[in-house]
């Protein structure tokens, strides 16, 4: 019988909702402030409020803990360590769990990555996208290529041995010599993470605007593959192994929060507009920083949008999140959450994905094949 | 004078006080606004009770402004000479698909309003409309309608009558519909012009069925003109055409609202419910007569709807098919000019071929099976019914592609011819002769009714015309040309049948049949509207078309090669699931043929291969 049985949350976002700049192509939940003004001390403020509200049970350990944005190295070191503290205060915090922050190379020093490193944190993001200072600047982007650099030399003075760098390409104005050249750049850095993503138009965005207005030159599709598939390759040769269609990593430097994402697993959030998922709910929190703190000043719940996945639902998200990972998903995992046996129920769908040489079954693991991960919207949408 | 009808309750109108009349226009000469302000004016219905163009009952019709189903509604109105009447004012479909439900209602009346609009002046369906009414005897009173518009030219147009239909204009009537000018002047006309209906009271009985419908609690209901004799619930009828009996149990009139009544008396007009089943008993056409008094004749024009433009309607998801099945049926109670029959396709499993008056019925037909009964519905390209004469003597008509005997059997083939008539601004008389020799037209004759305006006459095949005719003639007349036709004769053409295959499999459903001479360039331009049509795939999708297995044309779809969402992380899984989800459902939306998925529009585009 079709179930959905969800193990409990072990996994803890936040999200800091501000940035100095609104990047071209971001549709996050953000907004641009001045760095320590009264509005982001109140949001801090708020965001622990939330979390000392949060009722854990017991015995069950955190294993894992991201600051997203927005950009969470926006804060001042004490504002993000705060954070940390409230976390250790209502959490039982594992000793080895992995403590990640996304940073950005405009606001990030050595020193105040040092704080964060003192204060446990154990992993960063550095937000790079190109080591190219033209298609920085059409990105909106407002740090250099050599800001990015000192950005990882900072981190690694500041004793982070876990590091990673955020790539994207099929950016306008940029040719398949030159995300070489930014590939080349990263991997000459040796960060132990890469996450490679495609320029996506999203709505509302001023990329999206542009190029409906068809003022965005962007690569075609057969660059765009090749761009793709050229950085597999560099990864790949650089020992920096694909382990989900935009990320990439050398052996034990996954990223331990994401994989919680792609198991379909639960966690808690907090922060505006930061989306949990707990006892099977996934929860929006309201978006607008003021409308937050007014609502935890008020002691009101900041839930904004809900959404409870039945069980036919809940299998999809699995099968399309597992699936996503080049591991795949086994069937033993599927049965353990869903109750089924995937062979039997979706086997129209794994017989003409395999026929087509879009999908594997190893073992007891499905899994794409390389062009099942360039097609996967096409696959993944038949198990929805 | 009052006089009591037998059997009843009440009194009804002395004969010499009914008038019976429709309205005949062009399409958006403001016909129904016409009809709305005549309810008004007669008190018949409250100008806040008022929907706009209330005649029109269909959603469809509203929302397309053309008028499917007519309906008959009664006016009483107090004339200057303080003398009451009683009108009943026959609403009319204005398309030609629709011709002889036209012809019906206007038999059913004895006099018409002819609305014309003052800046667009007489059209070629005007025209049509008028040679029907002129076959009906009508008396037609012109109304220059619209007169308030700053392009109105109410003089040219009353000259342009009277040269172009060759009608008396004196009286024609200023008016504006809209604005309520020369509404009471049309009210008197009606009294003084259009004569009462002449009929005998005492000969047995004889009723029109100009109109019937489905109504869910009352089974068919038929609008009826009462020629001789009267017809009383109660009352066994037959009709004459099917000799099927019913006994009536209610009769009554539309004011606009149903008005149960006791009888409807020689020349009067009202609807019969019998409790009859199915409206295939109850044919516009037929003639009611009194089961137990039967007339000697029945009134002359009967004849039963037939369908000219065939397609196959096929649902999207297979599952439906008794859905569809149903929903057909239902359709063919308050329609009875849809035909359909089981047919199968290789391509798209099982279906219904089904036969409609024209084109327009076609779409009517189709969008209401989509809207009302919530099917998603394939329909493949529509044919006329071919005639192929086989080398053993034997004819066979097509009506759909895949049934086109072998080459190899056929003798000679003919198909359907219209007359056509195309009334337009002489400016335009090259690009039109040249649209209708390029479709095939046989040139008739021309005239020239008026200044700066041509009449065009011509043969050309039915078929020509299913081919985007209509919007092809607008855009080389920058729409100042009308166009109307009529069935005429088949005759022979020298045709071929065009498969279409994709990734070297047939796909019966996009089959055509189309003339020799044109098969090239016509072939030529079905695959590269298919092109355009059918969405880049998994693979690469190669479309050819092909007469009798040699390739005349071919195009290839390329396959996308990559399609994955970048970023998928836990804030927006729930966003990106309903983003694959939406994908899926525009799948869904596409007919999977073999591997290949083929969107709806595929089916229709042969209809716009013809330069």
């Amino acid at each position: 019988m079709l179930i959905s049985y969800w193990p409990p949350a072990q996994a803890i976002y936040i999200h800091i909702p501000f940035c100095a700049k609104h990047c071209a192509y971001c549709d996050f939940n953000t907004y641009v402030e001045t760095p320590n003004s009264p509005a982001v001390n109140k949001t801090v403020n708020a965001i622990c409020a939330d979390i000392a509200r949060s009722n854990p049970p017991p015995g069950v350990p955190i294993r894992s803990v991201f600051f997203g944005g927005g950009t969470p190295t926006f804060l001042t070191a004490e504002q993000i360590t705060c954070i940390l503290e409230c976390l250790r205060a209502t959490f039982p915090i594992a000793p080895d769990a992995e403590i990640s922050s996304e940073a950005n190379p405009g606001s990030s020093d050595a020193e105040k990555f040092a704080a964060m490193r003192s204060a446990g944190f154990n992993r960063l993001s550095i937000g790079v996208q190109a080591f190219d200072d033209e298609l920085l600047l059409n990105l909106d982007r407002f740090h250099s290529a050599g800001e990015a650099e000192a950005a990882l030399n900072a981190a690694r003075t500041a004793g982070f041995d876990n590091v990673s760098l955020d790539l994207m390409f099929g950016l306008p104005g940029q040719s398949l010599a030159l995300l070489e050249a930014s590939i080349d750049k990263a991997l000459a850095l040796q960060p132990e993470h890469i996450s490679l993503y495609a320029l996506t138009l999203e709505p509302g965005t001023r990329f999206e605007r542009m190029h409906t207005g068809g003022k965005l030159k962007l690569p075609d599709e057969d660059t765009e593959l090749a761009m793709y598939e050229t950085c597999i390759e560099r990864m790949q040769a650089a020992g920096l192994q694909q382990y989900e269609v935009s990320n990439f990593a050398r052996e034990g430097n996954q990223c331990r929060h994401n994989l919680v994402y792609w198991n379909n697993e639960q966690y808690y959030a907090f922060g505006p507009g930061a989306v949990s998922c707990l006892d099977g709910l996934r929860c929006r929190r309201e978006r607008s920083p003021g409308a937050y703190n007014q609502k935890i000043s008020n002691a009101d719940s900041v839930i904004v949008e809900t959404d409870e996945p039945d069980s036919s639902e809940s299998l999809g998200e699995t099968m399309m999140l597992g699936l996503r990972l080049r591991e795949g998903i086994t069937c033993e995992r599927i049965m353990q959450r869903h109750g089924i046996d995937p062979l039997q129920y979706f086997a129209p769908q794994l017989e003409k994905f395999q026929r087509e040489g879009l999908l594997v079954i190893d073992g007891s693991r499905l899994r794409l094949t390389h062009q099942g991960l360039l097609l996967a919207n096409s696959v993944l949408s038949e198990f929805l | 004078m009052l006089y009591y009808c037998p059997g009843s309750h009440g009194f009804i109108m002395n004969q010499d006080h009914i008038r019976n009349f429709c309205i005949i226009a062009h399409v958006d000469h403001g016909k129904s606004t016409l009809a709305d302000r005549l309810l008004e004016a007669t008190n018949t219905i409250a100008r806040r009770d008022m929907q706009a163009q209330l005649l029109d009952t269909m959603d469809l019709e509203r929302e397309r402004g053309i008028t499917i189903k007519m309906t008959a509604v009664r006016l009483n109105y107090t004339a200057l000479d303080g003398q009451e009447y009683q009108f009943n004012l026959i609403d009319t479909p204005g398309h030609v698909d629709f011709t002889y439900e036209v012809s019906r209602s206007l038999a059913a009346c004895e006099g018409a309003l002819l609305v014309v609009d003052a800046a667009q002046g007489v059209e070629a369906q005007t025209l049509a409309n008028v040679n029907l009414a002129y076959q009906n005897n009508l008396e037609l009173i012109p109304v220059i309608n619209k007169i308030d518009l700053p392009a109105a030219e109410p003089e040219r147009v009353r000259d342009e009558i009277e040269n172009v239909l060759t009608l008396d204009a004196s009286h024609a009537i200023f008016a504006s519909a809209k604005a309520g000018i020369g509404i009471s002047e049309i009210l008197e006309a009606v009294v003084h012009y259009i004569p009462p209906p002449r009929g005998s009271t005492t000969k047995p009985l004889r009723a029109l069925v100009f109109d019937s419908k489905f109504d869910q609690y009352m089974g068919v209901v038929c609008y009826v003109r009462v020629v001789d004799g009267e017809i009383r619930p109660g009352q066994k009828i037959r009709f004459m055409a099917t000799g099927k009996e019913f006994d009536v149990i209610e009769v009554g009139t539309f004011a606009p609202q149903r008005r149960i009544g006791d009888c409807i008396a020689t020349g009067e007009v009202g609807y019969v419910a019998a409790s009859i089943k199915t409206i295939g008993d109850a044919n516009v056409g037929d003639t009611i007569t009194s089961a137990g008094n039967i007339a000697t004749d029945a009134l002359i024009g009967y004849r039963k709807a037939k369908p000219m433009v065939f397609c196959g309607l096929y649902p999207m998801d297979g599952a439906d098919y008794p859905n569809l099945r149903e929903a057909l049926s239902k359709l063919q109670l308050n329609d009875a000019a849809i035909t359909f029959e089981p047919e199968t396709s290789a391509a798209l499993g099982f279906g219904f071929r089904c036969g409609f008056l024209g084109l327009l019925h076609m779409d009517v037909v189709q969008e209401r099976l989509e809207r009302e009964f919530n099917l998603s519905l394939i329909a493949t390209s529509p044919s006329v019914v071919f005639h192929v004469h086989k080398t053993d003597g034997t004819m066979e008509e097509v009506d759909n592609p895949a049934d086109m005997p072998s080459p190899t059997l056929i003798a000679y083939t003919e198909e359907p011819y219209v007359d056509a008539t195309v009334l337009l601004p002489s400016m335009y008389y090259g690009t039109v002769m040249e649209l209708a020799r390029d479709r095939r037209g046989e040139f008739v004759k021309v005239e020239y009714p008026a200044p700066e305006r041509v009449m065009l006459f011509f043969r050309i095949p039915l078929s020509e015309i299913l081919m985007d005719f209509f919007d092809q003639l607008k855009s080389r007349t920058k729409g100042y040309a009308s166009f109307d036709y009529e069935l005429g004769k088949y005759q022979e053409s020298k045709l071929v049948k065009i498969d279409v295959m994709m990734n070297g499999d047939p796909v019966d459903a996009l089959s055509f049949i189309t003339h020799r001479d044109k098969a090239y360039p016509r072939a030529k331009l079905f695959v590269e509207k298919l092109k355009e049509v059918v969405p880049r795939q998994q693979y690469e999708v190669r479309i050819q078309a092909a007469i009798g297995g040699k390739i005349i044309a071919a195009e290839s779809v390329k396959a996308f090669r990559k399609n994955v969402i970048a970023k998928c992380y836990g804030g927006d899984i729930t966003r990106k699931r309903k983003l694959l989800e939406k994908q899926k459902e525009g799948k869904k939306r596409m007919k999977q043929v073999g591997s290949i998925e083929i969107p709806q529009e595929a089916f229709l585009s042969v209809l716009k291969i013809a330069e």
